[in-house]
């Protein structure tokens, strides 16, 4: 089987809480053996529940992880071969340097297999496996998230499993702890590995962050796991500091040959560390792929915005291989249909910058930053704002011709070109309910040639409707949805809170969550805040109705 | 200058205010004298006079075995409590965080009575006998002390890191492991002044146990005496015992050489350094 050098794989895992929240949805996910994998996202994106997952802190309410082939989901933490870095060290203040790397040597037990007096292997009923079916299939019962089927079919394979083990005898074991100077020497090698081998008679209050930093993570590799977990691990270290243990991680991951499982919301961190950068938001996988990969073909708006910095437009492609933006039609390397709307990213270090007119568009500078190795420039297209890294220097207010060329030019399916709401319904004074607040909207379209008479809905061949409860979908387009500040104004008909923005050269694309997570995704040239909490405004006539069913089903 | 002059007087004459009533007794619980205030000359009659007492011996000998019982009960109940309630979610959390505190603000009477109420109840209906034993005395002392634990014990969780529990999961911990090997040596502090506290609070009980007693221990058939039930006694009938002015020193002498001992103990384990053997 080629899957053989997958380590751990993740299959349809999702993690759902009990009060409904979805931290992780249908992750599908495998490291190699030795890779250096890094979840990246921002806060609340699901990448420290999907590793407390693999930790075993958490069980997954669907799916399965398996580990070398073998499914672990319900394993406790103590019986997997997994060790982790805790974001704030968790380093035992009780036990000195010492004892607390000592800490997982002195619980470890190594089997040696039973031998008879003629040297032939002892079988007997393995009772740990008989105990660990039992409590798969308890837990397997009691799982709200499995369909009648999955659980039929799952409660079958361990059933078979169980009577399997109980009637065929294994080879049995004895465990033997590991004796003191076992201990001791490992103890000093993992010492050795982080540099620490003065201090380990020290007590853990008595240590820098870095220092105990270090011993975090020799208390984890010093029990030889086969993946080590790294939770934000240098999320409380100053950036010097940070800088330094990037590199030594990495020389670590080298030297060791273990497999690195790293979160972080660090996107630079990141990018230098790991093999492969899974991008996450909102317990979804945004893209998987090597940093380089991530970094220069981002799959969307989201990716490019959170990588790196970027200019990101809206664009139109108005012939093969041509795409139109900034007033300006580029040649591009990518294929997308004719006239479909797409996000174009350009990395600012990717502009050439150029004297007047000698460019392909020329642009007025606004802004210059001097940032050391280049200089930083805004400039002004029209509306829209250009980010550039140069390190030429030009004056503000200069005239400069830009040049950009195809392979600097990635282009991206737009993640939104409408907000479309598919459970929504009229309610009885013809108004669209959209996350249960009633809209005014115009109902006259759902019929052909309607008008209203008498309360009624009367077609041109003048049969009567009557919409009250009637499933429809309903449209609304992103230049449409007003964003109001004063959210206790009557203008204001839902209020919810900003969770995404990215900046689109002359404009915002705002998504407004509500309270029961419904989603609007509108424009705005004025600048809001993550959080901010804001009203929404949609006018009667810029909603479009489809009914669900027939029309002919409402007719009276 | 003034200001200092005024922060040392004001510190010491509250100091004397608390000690001098407690020096005056113990200088007079080297005389012989009835009434304090008399001075017969120093003697060490009332030390004698109190080991030969039976009966304030019996009172103390009960007082120590309830309070170390009744502690150690609470200790246990208030510590599992303290955790659980930590773990638990935020509402059982706050419901469990209110019952607690219920006892706490409560009158000790409101207490008292209605523990009698209960046992009196639960007597005449369903054991069909008198329960005022040792075992309600105990009942009503650990209903006193549990929740003083979980208040000592409460403010440690708080302190504690959170993740520390899981990374002796993650270490290879079995649940009950992690709980000895990490979260009790971590709270520690607080369940040592919990218990100690107990204790105290056991030991000069006098409304409680005055409700709940009943006959056992060193008492045998007559209802349990403890020193506190035992002054009461003795004051209704006339003055103070002069023994127990002999006691009373002991006491605090008792206490002093502990505090005392607790202190150098804290300041030693600070600069404690171990060696291991090196091989």
């Amino acid at each position: 089987m080629d899957n053989k050098n997958y380590i751990i794989e993740l299959k349809n895992v999702s993690k759902i809480y009990e009060d409904g929240t979805i931290a992780v949805d249908n992750f599908n996910f495998y490291v190699r053996k030795g890779e250096f994998v890094t979840f990246l996202g921002p806060s609340g994106c699901g990448k420290s529940t999907t590793l407390r997952m693999i930790a075993g802190f958490e069980f997954p309410s669907k799916g399965e992880i398996l580990l070398n082939g073998k499914d672990i989901s319900n394993l406790p933490p103590n019986k997997r071969p997994i060790n982790m870095v805790f974001q704030r060290y968790a380093l035992f203040p009780h036990l000195d340097v010492y004892d607390n790397i000592a800490f997982g040597l002195k619980l470890k037990k190594i089997a040696i297999p039973l031998k008879d007096k003629e040297g032939k292997p002892v079988l007997k009923i393995n009772k740990n496996k008989v105990k660990n079916l039992k409590r798969e299939i308890y837990l397997t019962k009691k799982n709200k998230h499995l369909n009648e089927e999955e659980k039929e079919t799952k409660l079958n394979e361990y059933n078979l499993a169980l009577e399997k083990a109980k009637t065929t005898p294994e080879q049995a074991y004895k465990y033997k702890k590991l004796s003191d100077r076992e201990i001791d020497e490992k103890v000093a090698r993992a010492l050795k590995i982080v540099d620490l081998e003065a201090l380990e008679d020290r007590d853990i209050s008595t240590l820098s962050g870095g220092q105990q930093q270090r011993v975090a993570i020799a208390r984890a590799i010093v029990n030889e796991p086969e993946i080590l977990l790294l939770d934000e691990p240098l999320g409380a270290l100053d950036l010097k500091m940070r800088k330094d243990m990037q590199i030594e991680l990495k020389e670590m991951h080298t030297k060791l040959g273990i497999t690195f499982i790293y979160v972080t919301h660090d996107q630079e961190e990141a990018l230098t560390m790991s093999d492969t950068v899974v991008v996450m938001k909102d317990g979804l996988i945004q893209q998987i792929g090597k940093p380089k990969e991530i970094y220069d073909e981002p799959k969307n708006a989201f990716v490019a915005d959170f990588i790196g910095e970027s200019n990101i437009y809206n664009a139109t492609m108005i012939k093969k291989m041509s795409v139109r933006f900034l007033d300006h039609n580029f040649d591009c390397l990518d294929d997308f249909p004719v006239n479909e709307k797409v996000d174009v990213v350009i990395r600012p270090e990717d502009i050439i910058i150029k004297n007047e007119n000698e460019g392909m568009i020329n642009c007025k500078i606004t802004t210059k930053i001097f940032k050391g190795v280049n200089y930083q420039y805004i400039a002004l297209v029209g509306k829209n704002e250009v980010m550039i890294k140069s390190t030429k220097e030009y004056d503000v207010g200069q005239t400069v011709g830009l040049d950009i060329y195809p392979d600097s030019i990635q282009i991206m399916k737009k993640d939104f070109t409408t907000n479309i709401y598919t459970d929504a319904w009229i309610n009885k004074n013809n108004q669209v309910c959209i996350d249960d607040v009633p809209f005014d909207c115009d109902i006259l379209q759902l019929v052909e040639g309607g008008k209203e008479e008498d309360g009624y809905i009367v077609d041109k061949k003048g049969k009567k409707y009557d919409f009250n409860d009637a499933d429809v979908v309903a449209e609304v387009g992103l230049d449409k949805i007003e964003i109001v500040d004063d959210i206790e104004s009557e203008n204001s008909q839902i209020v919810g809170e900003i969770v995404d923005s990215v900046y689109k050269g002359d404009h915002y694309q705002y998504i407004v969550r509500t309270e029961n997570e419904e989603d609007f995704v509108c424009l705005s040239s004025y600048t809001y805040n993550l959080n901010d909490k804001v009203g929404i405004h949609i006018n009667k006539n810029d909603i479009k109705l489809r009914l669900k069913k027939e029309v002919s089903n409402y007719e009276i | 200058m003034v200001k200092k002059a005024f922060k040392y007087t004001f510190v010491y004459l509250v100091l004397l205010i608390t000690y001098i009533p407690i020096f005056v007794l113990i200088a007079f619980s080297f005389t012989n004298t009835t009434y304090i205030g008399d001075w017969n000359g120093f003697s060490l009659e009332l030390f004698i006079n109190l080991f030969n007492s039976k009966e304030t011996m019996i009172a103390l000998g009960n007082t120590l075995i309830i309070a170390f019982i009744s502690a150690i009960v609470s200790t246990f109940l208030g510590v599992t409590g303290a955790i659980g309630a930590f773990y638990s979610k935020k509402r059982t959390r706050a419901l469990y965080e209110n019952l607690n505190q219920l006892p706490v603000v409560n009158p000790e009477i409101v207490i008292a009575l209605s523990l009698v109420v209960m046992f009196v109840f639960l007597g005449n209906t369903i054991f069909k006998e008198n329960l005022f034993s040792f075992w309600t005395l105990l009942v009503g002392h650990v209903i006193l002390s549990a929740p003083f634990v979980y208040l000592n014990v409460k403010p440690k969780l708080q302190q504690m890191d959170p993740s520390l529990y899981e990374a002796a999961l993650d270490l290879g911990c079995s649940p009950k492991k992690a709980l000895s090997k990490v979260m009790i040596p971590q709270l520690l502090p607080g369940i040592l002044s919990g218990f100690i506290l107990a204790i105290t609070l056991s030991l000069d009980d006098f409304i409680i146990t005055a409700f709940t007693r009943g006959p056992g221990l060193l008492s045998g058939e007559n209802a349990i005496e403890t020193l506190s039930t035992l002054v009461q006694a003795k004051i209704k009938k006339g003055p103070i015992p002069p023994e127990l002015r002999a006691l009373t020193t002991i006491i605090f002498f008792v206490v002093l050489i502990v505090v005392i001992g607790i202190t150098i103990y804290q300041n030693k384990s600070k600069n404690r350094v171990k060696r291991r053997r090196s091989f």
